[in-house]
């Protein structure tokens, strides 16, 4: 895997190599943290190697994790789209990346977020949001029970 | 999201297209204030989380001029809902019981959420800030009434347009129809949403901006005026400036085009004087009698046939 703009052997010493795992590009600057929160990977025992501020020609400065021994689920990687929605996905079996692909947030969904609208009744009733993805870049969803846009620093992570 | 038993609902005036707005003031005008028996043996909830005068009564009067009978609750006092109970095992509940489900509920958001749920069709009377449909249709019942059309119509809209969810969902109706041309008269703080009107520009509506109703009085075909609440202005002396300047009287409607009618939703305050009752403009009362018919067309429509297919 190399990053767009760092010759390999720089990257080498930048971020390490693993053998198995996933590595997630192209995660805008200082947004690394978001998506180690939204895995669930701070304070856990998995091995993550965190880029920040690698140079990127598509974003200027971009983060990026490697995380060992870990491939992620459909619901994980719609949940990256919601924070990055330009990242990809590099997926690496015996130190060889076998597929490699962007994240797409679905055009509607459930779950994942909650509804900006505070008087919104996903907020007072037990029960899963459900969104439609109105703009991926940036990242506009539609409450699909009260119609409340959320965007920006709006949307919130469930 | 949407079940397989999910019966056709109304949820929100933007379900509906141009011809089935159209279909149901045509079974309203048809029905009138008769009495028939069409709902014998079938009965409908209504599910009143809050208080309401114009909408609970017309709904009940309604399923009784059409023989049917009701369940339900006005306020949730006294029921399963102060113990906690859902909306989901409300609803799940209440469908059990009955044939339809009209719904007033304090959260936006909530009629789309029973409506998902509800094997019965569904009816949004209020939720939250959100819609309320059924206000929308007969208001455009109220305008075919006095202006024999509901196409090339200049339509003001005055009082707190930024809040409002009557105007908001009036507004989207009329941008179905051709040629209609929407006057909004707010002060600063009420504007109507500036996102909303560009979406209505987007549809083909021309929209123009006014401060003063005395600009637009004698222009318009109808005179929308809602109701400006304190607890939306930032303080008292604003409020009091807001209140006498938005403030219809019989004199503003001095030279006023004769067919030019004047619709509130009602309660109104003290933003249409009562002299303005007096003149052949007012039409507010007429409007809110406008609900029978339109309410008893929606529960034909929706119980009885499939002609709504629901959601667009």
């Amino acid at each position: 895997m190399t990053t767009d703009t760092q010759p390999e052997v720089d990257r080498e010493f930048r971020v390490y190599r693993i053998d198995n795992g996933t590595v997630i590009d192209h995660i805008p600057h200082w947004h690394a943290y978001k998506v180690l929160d939204l895995l669930g990977l701070r304070g856990t025992d998995s091995l993550v190697t965190v880029g920040f501020g690698l140079r990127s020609k598509q974003l200027g400065r971009k983060d990026l994790l490697k995380i060992e021994n870990r491939e992620l689920t459909t619901d994980e990687m719609n949940r990256i789209a919601l924070v990055a929605p330009n990242a990809t996905i590099n997926l690496v079996r015996d130190g060889r990346r076998v597929d490699k692909f962007k994240v797409l947030l679905p055009d509607t969904f459930q779950g994942l977020a909650r509804c900006s609208n505070h008087g919104c009744i996903t907020r007072h009733e037990p029960m899963t949001p459900c969104f439609k993805t109105l703009d991926r870049h940036p990242v506009r969803l539609q409450c699909h029970y009260c119609t409340q846009i959320s965007e920006g620093s709006d949307i919130q992570l469930l | 999201m949407a079940t397989a038993t999910r019966a056709a609902s109304l949820v929100s005036i933007r379900d509906l297209s141009r011809a089935e707005m159209e279909r149901v003031l045509e079974v309203a005008a048809e029905m009138g204030h008769a009495r028939s028996d069409e709902l014998h043996g079938k009965q409908v909830a209504l599910l009143f989380y809050e208080p309401s005068t114009r909408t609970r009564n017309s709904f009940l009067t309604a399923v009784h001029q059409m023989g049917g009978t009701v369940c339900g609750f006005d306020n949730t006092e006294g029921t399963s809902v102060q113990k906690g109970e859902t909306l989901h095992d409300t609803i799940k509940m209440f469908e059990a019981y009955s044939d339809a489900i009209v719904l007033r509920h304090p959260r936006d958001g909530a009629a789309r959420w029973a409506a998902d749920l509800s094997g019965v069709p569904l009816i949004n009377a209020g939720d939250g800030k959100n819609q309320h449909p059924t206000q929308t249709l007969l208001d455009l019942f109220s305008m075919r009434a006095t202006q024999g059309r509901l196409d090339n119509l200049h339509v003001a809209l005055t009082g707190d347009l930024k809040y409002g969810r009557t105007v908001h969902s009036l507004a989207d109706a009329l941008a179905e129809f051709r040629g209609n041309v929407l006057h909004l008269v707010a002060p600063p703080t009420l504007e109507f949403p500036a996102q909303h009107a560009a979406e209505l520009r987007a549809r083909g509506m021309e929209i123009h901006q006014h401060r003063r109703l005395e600009d637009i009085a004698r222009e318009v075909d109808v005179l929308y005026v809602t109701r400006i609440q304190r607890e939306r202005l930032p303080d008292e002396t604003e409020y009091e400036k807001v209140r006498g300047s938005y403030r219809l009287t019989a004199a503003t409607l001095e030279g006023a085009k004769d067919n030019m009618r004047v619709l509130h939703p009602l309660p109104r305050v003290d933003e249409i004087a009562a002299d303005v009752d007096a003149t052949k403009h007012a039409y507010y009362f007429e409007q809110a009698r406008n609900g029978i018919p339109v309410r008893k067309a929606l529960l034909r429509l929706l119980m009885l046939t499939d002609e709504l297919a629901g959601e667009k």
